[in-house]
Formats: C-alpha cells, sequence, structure tokens
C-alpha cells in the first residue's frame, strides 16, 4: 500500500474515531481498544454516542467569544453520580443552576478570559461530605450572609456524558461544569438536605 | 436588602485599588484593596448582602499589623472588622458603580454581616492570592504599632 494510501486510512479511521467518542481522557481506553481491534482486523463501533467536540454548551456563544481553552483543556464529558450542589430552598429557584457571571447582580467584575469563563461553570461536588466540609469553612469565614450568597440546601443529582463538561476534582471532591445546551437540572437534581 | 443605619455619603473618602481576593466561590466573598495614595494601608471587602440591583459590601481598613496578626492567627477576620477604626457599606451596582456609601458605626453592623468567632485565616480555606500575600507582607515580622489595626 502506498503511503499515501495507508493515510488516507488512518486519517478515516480517527475521524471514524473521533466520531464515536471524542478525545476525553476516559476515552483513551477506547482508544486503545479500538487500535487493537484495528490491528487485528476486528473492526467494531460502539454505538454512536454524542461526541463533546461538538457538544453545544449552554452559554455557547459566550464561551466562544472568550476564545481559546473556554472550557479549558482537560474538561471532560463523564458520567458522575451523584453529584452535590448548594442550592436555595426550592429546586425550581433559578439562581440555582444559573451560572454566576449571568446572575443579577454577579459579584464579578474583573474581565480577565479565565475568570469569565469560569465564571459560566457551576460548582458541584462529588461527595456530601465534601459539600459539608467546604461549607462549614465559607460560613466561617463569612457567617450567616452566606446564606443568601449560596443558598441554604444541598441537592443531590446525576450528570451523565452528554450532559456538559467537567474540570478535574479539587478540595472535598469540588469541580467546576459547563452544562451542555440541553442539561436540564430540575430532572436530575432533587433538594438533600439542609447545607448546614 | 437590610435598612442599616449610618451617614450617607457621596462617596469613599479614600482611593484604592483592587489588588486580588482572599476568598472566592462562584465569584469574590472577601477582597483586598490597597490605597492608592497610602502605600501599605489595605482594605478588606467582605460581601455581606444584595437585591436585585446591587451587591452589599463592608469596606474596613487593614493595617500591616491586622495582616501580619491574622496570618499568625493571632486574631480574626471578624475581630479586624469589629476593631476597624470605621466601617463603611458600600452597594455596588452591575457595572461597580457606588449607589449608595454609608459610613456606620460598629453597632448598627448586623451580627449575620460578620465572620463567625472561629474565623482564622487558614492556607486551605483561601486563595492561593491570600497566601501568598499575607506570607510576603508578613515576612519582616510585626509592625512596631500595635496589633491593633
Amino acid at each position: 500500500m502506498l503511503c499515501g494510501q495507508v493515510l488516507l486510512v488512518f486519517v478515516g479511521y480517527v475521524v471514524k474515531f473521533m466520531e464515536i467518542g471524542g478525545w476525553g481522557v476516559e476515552n483513551l481506553e477506547n482508544f486503545s481498544n479500538f487500535v487493537g481491534n484495528m490491528r487485528s482486523g476486528r473492526m467494531s463501533f460502539p454505538a454512536r454516542t454524542k461526541p463533546f467536540f461538538t457538544m453545544k454548551l449552554k452559554y455557547q456563544e459566550n464561551l466562544e467569544s472568550i476564545g481559546r481553552n473556554c472550557p479549558p483543556d482537560g474538561y471532560v464529558a463523564e458520567q458522575i453520580t451523584p453529584v452535590y450542589r448548594w442550592v436555595f430552598e426550592q429546586i425550581e429557584d433559578p439562581r440555582n443552576f444559573q451560572a454566576p457571571l449571568f446572575r443579577k447582580p454577579t459579584r464579578f467584575s474583573e474581565s480577565s478570559p479565565h475568570r469569565c469563563c469560569e465564571a459560566m461553570a457551576l460548582s458541584m461536588f462529588d461527595n456530601l461530605e465534601g459539600a459539608r466540609a467546604r461549607f462549614l469553612e465559607l460560613k466561617t469565614a463569612m457567617g450567616e450572609s452566606i446564606y443568601k450568597a449560596l443558598g441554604n440546601r444541598i441537592a443531590i443529582g446525576y450528570i451523565e456524558k452528554s450532559d456538559g463538561l467537567h474540570g478535574g476534582r479539587g478540595r472535598h471532591g469540588h469541580f467546576n461544569f459547563h452544562p451542555a445546551e440541553t442539561m436540564n437540572f430540575h430532572e436530575k437534581f432533587q433538594i438533600s438536605t439542609e447545607a448546614l | 436588602m437590610r435598612n442599616i443605619i449610618g451617614i450617607v455619603k457621596t462617596e469613599l473618602d479614600f482611593r484604592s485599588r483592587w489588588i486580588g481576593n482572599l476568598l472566592e466561590y462562584e465569584g469574590p466573598l472577601l477582597s483586598l484593596y490597597e490605597d492608592t495614595d497610602h502605600p501599605d494601608t489595605y482594605y478588606l471587602h467582605k460581601w455581606v448582602d444584595h437585591d436585585n440591583n446591587a451587591n452589599r459590601w463592608v469596606v474596613v481598613p487593614m493595617s500591616l499589623a491586622a495582616i501580619h496578626a491574622l496570618f499568625h492567627q493571632q486574631t480574626t477576620f471578624r475581630q479586624v472588622i469589629l476593631q476597624a477604626d470605621h466601617i463603611h457599606l458600600v452597594d455596588f451596582d452591575q457595572k461597580d458603580n457606588a449607589l449608595q456609601v454609608l459610613s456606620i458605626d460598629i453597632a448598627d453592623l448586623p451580627d449575620a454581616y460578620l465572620p463567625m468567632q472561629d474565623s482564622f485565616y487558614s492556607e486551605s480555606i483561601y486563595t492561593e492570592f491570600a497566601e501568598n500575600f499575607f506570607r510576603d507582607r508578613s515576612r519582616a515580622g510585626p509592625p512596631d504599632n500595635s496589633g491593633k489595626n
């Protein structure tokens, strides 16, 4: 086979791979399997899933206006169950899942691209203890006023792969989440307990 | 927002500029400003309240002595506010314009606006900026004047 043909076949396989799952960290295993199947001649593609690089995010136009690296490199589409988020008393409260940048009035006044990008993500925790621990830290530092800023309940929910992109875990299992345009938080989250 | 008794002013009687956030969660909660005319004079801005039009911040001066005491856990953020010479409440709109500036007596500051009793500085809770700033400003040791701000 000529080099050009090999290249074309390879490009074809790469395109096929990208169509089925994208380049997220969780897909490295898929990629490995994919290469193995390609070598052995056993090519079978899993059911087509929505590739995250074509996923339309909520605030997509705003995210694009920031330019490159928003959401940052390393953000992936991945199922996480359960997840926790601080919310106000009623799950239907529009503030609960609104990006901080678009709340009125927002506390953001800086304009750096990195900060603006971050302000369009929602804070989540991957464990209840972590969510409570961070809330206690902020309540200690801020006093009772923290309830008015962040709510007084913790909601439990789940995130599916097609629901958005999230960053790595930080202290207490905290992570930032950029929701997909199709994400319906009210279907996937419910009030679990008091924040503190 | 709560109605607070105070002296209405047209603007703050000092000029300052933002230098960083000490505490954040989906936006700044505690920010630090420095006086543009008086070096080594800082202002702590603590978010306390909001309504549909504005965010309210408590603004208190913070000396190097207070910064040193905070970093070494000899005082708390609550004490820094309670011992401040003067306290302002400023309502900032979406574009950072001061809609209302109140000079208030500490006795008129609602307890809900204050940090908790054990609001000591801790590296793990506050931002990386806070850690760098406090460490840098505390390196020279405590100032000669008292630990009171």
